[in-house]
């Protein structure tokens, strides 16, 4: 139960509060004992402080001596409490904004103390959240946020509408303590990054630049990009043929979004919600972390009631209210960005950069032995065990098998001397890309009988062949122990189509193509392991004397650490 | 169309989801029942401003103390 306080009166009961749940979710401590509220507050309770400095300021002077009290008894709290503390302040009163010409006014200059005081502890105290109020009123202006009526009859400095703005943004920030920001904001292109269909009119025709309404576009790009650069995202979402979007892109003078901004797209005539399903695949995210953007609304109900795990934003009517409407969004908000939104960003960025380098070469050969591919294979062991049972349980598209293994049955397998399993590194010069692929494979009872356990790559390296250097490794490995014969599985998931041809793209031989040497010798494998078979498994097999496995050439360094 | 005691009665059971009263009965007003006290009527008043689109004074706010008190400032107002 969360524990309201205010330095003015709430008004416990007001419909506002609802917001934050039924009248059992919160507890309203008494009109003006915020300071007890603060001290007494069990440890493992939510406390919301509501303030206003004009409640502080005055008696008491000004400045640092106003607020010491309340930063005494904020630190006391904070040192105790394992449950979030939720500072919402606002000023609550002003005065000529002449007063303001040559130096801060008091309450100016008590609001930017009471803020740094804050955020200063917020860097220490990951409990505390900083909720400045003002900017939410100015929305509808502070004269109708705050009612002085309602002061003098109730001690309330809110009106009905400030009540309301005050509780939802306290109730989306405590939700926030529990639900994170959503990551993708997958944006659609004609009529939402420029005015026009780009199909009909040409780059040339379409609405988009420095005036009037192609500046409204301009600017949401701009919102656009400003949460890029805080870690979300952007990914595209286009009814459109490919080549034309992105000459908008690499040509258009008024587009504030470049091609490396984009992480992700789907550009074609699919419907919009398979796409979405593909486009959270690729980037190995849920759909509950996608906002969907649209001028459409045909587009936003379909996606609306075929996903309802996606945030489908209803778009403000007139455009030119849409670059502060996307800026706003609460959904994709973030106060802090986490190494591994960082590093995730980055990766995409990377994997976008590569995927344009890719179709503006002539010859893919040519450019993939261009950009100085490094892979390593790494043996399991201790250190890499977490790593490995991680791609094994989030790789959705590259995973063979789809046989989920967890660390300890990792461990055990590596441990056998007629197993080969190991990690994959990849660097080139779009950067180091980690531990992104796994191989485990052994050699049976049977003499010259070896079998593919499982073979899982990172959706995204795929596109540099690098599962055809980790085959080769494999096949390398599966020799010295003996291996003549590996038999293979696709076991088809749904979701690991990308994987589906390349067992036959790398020589395998699918079984009803096998000579009888083969079936014979394939017969003495036990049965796989009932929860990695599927409808749609298909067995293949590879004579590992013979195996020429192809684009070895655009590696360098194969070498098995 | 509902009737402004009928809009009035319809607050009041907004205002208070959980009180237990007859809508017909006359006299209806602050402690009429246990969620109504003070501080009950003063959010119920906010309630009754934003349904009727009105703003009662200061003055007013002290005055007003039954739904008859209130469906009468409300009437000229209508």
């Amino acid at each position: 139960m969360t524990i309201l306080a205010g330095t003015s009166f709430l008004l416990p009961g007001h419909a506002a509060w609802r917001r934050l749940g039924d009248e059992a979710a919160v507890e309203f401590a008494d009109y003006g004992a915020w300071a007890a509220a603060l001290a007494t507050a069990p440890a493992e309770r939510p406390v919301v402080l509501v303030l206003f400095l004009a409640d502080l300021l005055g008696g008491a002077g000004e400045g640092e001596d106003a607020l010491a009290p309340l930063l005494a008894a904020l630190d006391r709290r904070l040192s105790q409490a394992s449950a979030p503390t939720l500072v919402g302040f606002a000023v609550g009163e002003d005065g000529s904004a002449l007063a303001g010409l040559r130096r801060p006014t008091v309450q100016d200059r008590a609001a930017r103390l009471l803020a740094d005081a804050l955020y200063q502890r917020a860097t220490k105290a990951a409990g505390l959240l900083v909720l400045p109020l003002d900017p939410l009123f100015g929305r509808i202006g502070t004269d109708r946020a705050y009612d002085m009526r309602n002061y003098y009859a109730a001690r309330c400095r809110l009106s009905a509408a400030g009540l309301g703005l005050a509780a939802e943004a306290v109730a989306a920030s405590l939700a926030r303590a529990k639900t994170p920001p959503r990551k993708v904001l997958a944006l659609d292109c004609d009529g939402t990054l420029w005015g026009g269909i780009v199909g009909e009119v040409g780059p040339g025709g379409i609405l988009l630049g420095t005036d009037g309404m192609g500046q409204a576009f301009h600017d949401f790009q701009k919102a656009a990009k400003a949460l890029a650069a805080q870690g979300v995202l952007l990914a595209l979402l286009s009814k459109n043929n490919e080549a034309e979007v992105w000459e908008v892109f690499d040509t258009h003078p008024g587009m504030a979004l470049q091609r490396s901004d984009i992480v992700a797209w789907r550009i074609d005539w699919a419907e919009k919600a398979d796409n979405l399903v593909a486009l959270a695949a690729d980037l190995d995210l849920g759909l509950d972390a996608v906002v969907f953007w649209d001028d459409n609304p045909l587009e936003r109900a379909k996606v609306q009631s075929l996903l309802p795990q996606v945030l489908t934003v209803e778009p403000p009517k007139d455009v030119t209210d849409w670059p502060r409407a996307l800026a706003r969004l609460d959904a994709l908000a973030r106060s802090e960005i986490t190494d591994e939104d960082r590093a995730k960003t980055g990766q995409y960025q990377a994997r976008a950069a590569f995927i344009g380098d890719k179709a503006k070469a002539a010859a893919e050969a040519d450019f993939l032995s261009a950009i100085g591919m490094r892979a390593t294979a790494l043996a399991l062991g201790a250190a890499s065990l977490p790593r490995a049972a991680q791609l094994v349980a989030k790789t959705n598209q590259f995973n063979l098998r789809n046989l989920r293994l967890d660390a300890a049955a990792l461990a055990d397998f590596s441990k056998d001397e007629r197993s080969v399993a190991f990690l994959v590194r990849l660097a080139d010069r779009y950067g180091d890309h980690g531990l992104i692929g796994l191989a485990l494979a052994h050699v049976t009872d049977m003499p010259g009988l070896a079998f593919l356990d499982n073979f899982v790559m990172s959706c995204r390296v795929l596109g540099r062949h690098v599962e055809a250097w980790a085959l080769a490794q494999l096949v390398a490995g599966l020799r010295t122990r003996g291996g003549q014969l590996l038999v293979a599985e696709f076991v088809d998931s749904g979701r690991n189509t990308v994987a589906a041809s390349f067992l036959p793209d790398h020589g395998f031989v699918a079984e009803d193509a096998w000579p009888s040497a083969w079936r014979a010798l394939a017969a003495h494998l036990p049965p796989p392991p009932s929860d990695s078979v599927g409808p749609g498994t298909t067995r293949y097999a590879l004579a590992l004397d013979q195996a020429v496995i192809p684009f070895q050439e655009f590696f360098a360094d194969a070498d098995i650490a | 169309m509902p009737t402004l005691r009928e809009r009035l009665v319809e607050v009041l059971r907004r205002q208070f989801p959980a009180a237990q009263f007859d809508a017909a009965a006359t006299g209806l007003a602050l402690g009429s029942f246990p969620q109504w006290d003070s501080l009950g009527h003063f959010n119920f008043l906010m309630a009754v401003e934003e349904e009727f689109d009105t703003r009662f004074s200061l003055e007013e706010i002290s005055e007003l103390k039954s739904l008859d008190d209130i469906e009468t400032a409300l009437g000229p107002r209508g």
